[in-house]
């Protein structure tokens, strides 16, 4: 199966090595960019420094999904909430520190989120569709990094959409009585 | 002199004298006759042409800052770095080749760095020319 462009959406792409610059990364034969490009420890490096990741998603009637991922040391934790019609329905918050390297390897890795055109904006309307993507890092070591977009989204951002979307469960709402 | 035709596309950014939050970037294209197809995209879109004898002496220029940089890490970067809102960069400057990939400077150290002052002056240059 071919790798889906982070840019452009279109899977006409193929695999690089570069060994004057020791790097080596993805070639979108559509948009003619360079994607995923690693030269085997940056991106490892953003994997590991990764503490906070914040998602937000607003649709175009005004709910807003957030997904707060925090880790200290080898403890991470995952906080659903949404935000509809002005009532915020918070979530417990999940212990999901056996998953956040796949997680992290998805982000920087599968889905290129490094390499996400930001921000990205559609044709603006009365009612508007909007995300937001931010991560911090370790000791501020890395510069934060932020995405976002309203009414244009990058190819990748469905893949989230569909992740986070299985965290509001049910069970898992906060309903104040624990 | 290396012919042009292995670069596809330079890009430079770099912080307006004015202020910090404004970037002056510009572009320039490798055209048949070896010259450079010169865009300033921000503050204002301009179009200009560098001719051949002044495209190498900028294709000159421009060896001597990758060969000055690449041999230190602190200064080689990756596209995904190139984040106008880090104000720990002072310019960034991407060639791309038409082989499929790039080389990237990031310039974070006025006084340090090889060609900082060099490349902010040429580029400055070629920005308000």
């Amino acid at each position: 199966m071919k790798i889906v462009c982070p840019i452009c959406g279109k899977d006409d792409t193929s695999g690089f090595l570069d060994k004057e610059l020791h790097t080596q990364g993805m070639h979108c034969n559509s948009c003619n960019t360079d994607f995923g490009v690693d030269d085997g420890k940056k991106i490892n490096e953003y994997q590991k420094l990764l503490t906070d990741f914040s998602y937000s998603h607003k649709d175009k009637e005004g709910t807003v999904k957030e997904i707060y991922i925090h880790r200290i040391k080898d403890s991470v934790t995952l906080t659903p909430s949404i935000i509809e019609k002005g009532v915020l329905q918070p979530y417990s918050p999940i212990d999901i520190s056996s998953m956040f390297d796949k997680l992290t390897d998805l982000f920087f890795n599968k889905i290129y989120i490094l390499d996400w055109v930001s921000p990205l904006t559609g044709l603006i309307l009365d009612k508007n569709e909007t995300y937001k993507i931010e991560m911090k890092f370790s000791m501020n070591l890395i510069p934060d990094v932020k995405k976002e977009g309203t009414n244009k989204f990058p190819p990748y951002l469905v893949v989230l959409e569909k992740l986070f979307d299985s965290f509001f469960t049910e069970e898992n709402k906060d309903n104040g009585s624990k | 002199m290396e012919a042009n035709k292995s670069i596809r596309e330079i890009n430079f950014w770099k912080r307006s004298p004015a202020s910090v939050e404004t970037v002056e970037k510009i572009r320039l294209t490798p055209k048949a006759d070896k010259s450079f197809a010169v865009r300033i995209t921000s503050p204002a879109i301009k179009n200009k042409d560098l001719s051949v004898k002044d495209s190498e002496g900028f294709l000159t220029f421009l060896n001597q800052v990758l060969e000055k940089n690449s041999s230190n890490t602190l200064y080689e970067a990756f596209r995904y770095e190139n984040n106008t809102s880090d104000f720990n960069l002072k310019f960034f400057l991407e060639v791309d080749y038409s082989d499929y990939t790039y080389q990237a400077i990031k310039g974070i150290h006025p006084f340090k760095q090889p060609c900082y002052q060099e490349v902010m002056k040429y580029f400055g240059n070629l920005i308000e020319k």
